[in-house]
């Protein structure tokens, strides 16, 4: 099942980052709920990239498993909501993710786009 | 600021949630609390698109959303996760186990026993005591088994954890009831690789007595939403 979706284009491009992001927007945010986060990754990107529901929570149970994030339950309306938030764990791997996706990010243009010079 | 009245899931239609994701086998209460929170907000984003929709038909176009499986890898992945974290929790005993006064006991109360064998004769009042011993213990580790699958079977609600807590604790006092039996031997022979074995023994006890006992306050500190309802 793919993570992230991107009308388009090839979503497995996508699909390795999906943790990434969520620890991403956990650290902007402090605290989110798995839909809130479904909507903020579609407004971000202006609809162009969207998280499926069965893959953003079975991420979120994995990230929860390994000490990266803690949850919080609050009564909203007549229902409870599920919180998440980063761990000190989770902040520091977000840190380490964030640089190797960029990390990436920088291979890629290089290989894909790169600076030819003569010297 | 004008205060908009903002179409929103009733409590009746949240019951409706709670049994729809039953019906789509996600049988444990922290995962279905969770589902029903989003299908309600999925519900709820496409009254204020349309307000004349009607809920089932928008129930229906949430779970598309979850593709053609629907709520099966989520429950297959949150079954996953919460089977490191059970894993995790032995492994947190396990260590515990070796801190000092802990550990200090359990010399202790081993050398305690190997005196006292030393000390009884060879005979009948040997075999008897310690054969008492197993039969006692196996009999309340029998009673233990019964009393996990009781509280497994009349919680109200089901709890991922909980079930794994039980389930474990149940199959390890069911394994180690014909060990007690055949230990019976050890009392005329000689007892091989007591490392191994003691190792085993620890791993047993964690997981079918020193969990299971403690189960109130391991859920409590994984789901926050266990103190709303304990059951």
């Amino acid at each position: 099942m793919l993570g992230v979706v991107k009308a388009m284009a090839n979503s497995k491009l996508y699909k390795g980052s999906l943790n990434t992001i969520i620890l991403k927007l956990l650290d902007e945010e402090g605290k989110m709920y798995g839909y809130e986060i479904t909507q903020k990754v579609k407004k971000l990107t202006k609809g162009e990239l969207n998280i499926t529901e069965g893959a953003l929570y079975p991420a979120l149970h994995k990230l929860e498993a390994e000490g990266l994030l803690d949850v919080e339950v609050a009564k909203v309306d007549n229902r409870l909501r599920k919180y998440y938030k980063l761990t000190e764990q989770g902040v520091r791997e977000k840190t380490n993710r964030l640089a190797e996706l960029e990390e990436f990010v920088r291979n890629m243009q290089q290989l894909v786009n790169p600076k030819w010079s003569i010297e | 600021m004008s205060i908009s009245k903002e179409p929103k899931v009733n409590t009746d239609q949240i019951e409706a949630l709670y049994h729809f994701t039953r019906k789509h086998y996600v049988e444990h209460y922290d995962l279905q609390t969770e589902l029903v929170d989003h299908l309600a907000q999925g519900i709820e984003q496409q009254w204020r698109e349309d307000p004349r929709l009607d809920f089932e038909e928008t129930l229906k176009r949430e779970f598309k959303k979850f593709g053609i499986f629907g709520f099966h890898e989520v429950i297959e992945q949150r079954r996953k996760a919460m089977a490191k974290r059970y894993r995790g929790i032995i492994w947190r005993y396990f260590v515990e186990w070796w801190s000092m006064p802990k550990l200090m006991g359990t010399l202790a109360l081993t050398a305690a026993v190997f005196v006292i064998l030393r000390l009884l004769p060879q005979g009948d009042i040997k075999f008897g005591a310690v054969a008492g011993v197993f039969v006692t213990f196996s009999l309340w580790m029998f009673y233990r088994a019964f009393e996990l699958k009781r509280k497994k079977e009349g919680a109200l609600r089901q709890w991922m954890l909980q079930e794994m807590i039980y389930e474990q604790g149940l199959a390890v006092q069911l394994f180690i009831l014909p060990m007690h039996l055949w230990n019976l031997q050890w009392v005329n022979g000689h007892m091989d690789d007591a490392r191994a074995q003691g190792i085993l023994a620890l791993f047993l006890k964690i997981c079918g007595y020193v969990i299971p006992s403690r189960a109130e306050e391991l859920l409590a500190e994984t789901y926050p939403e266990y103190v709303f309802f304990k059951n």
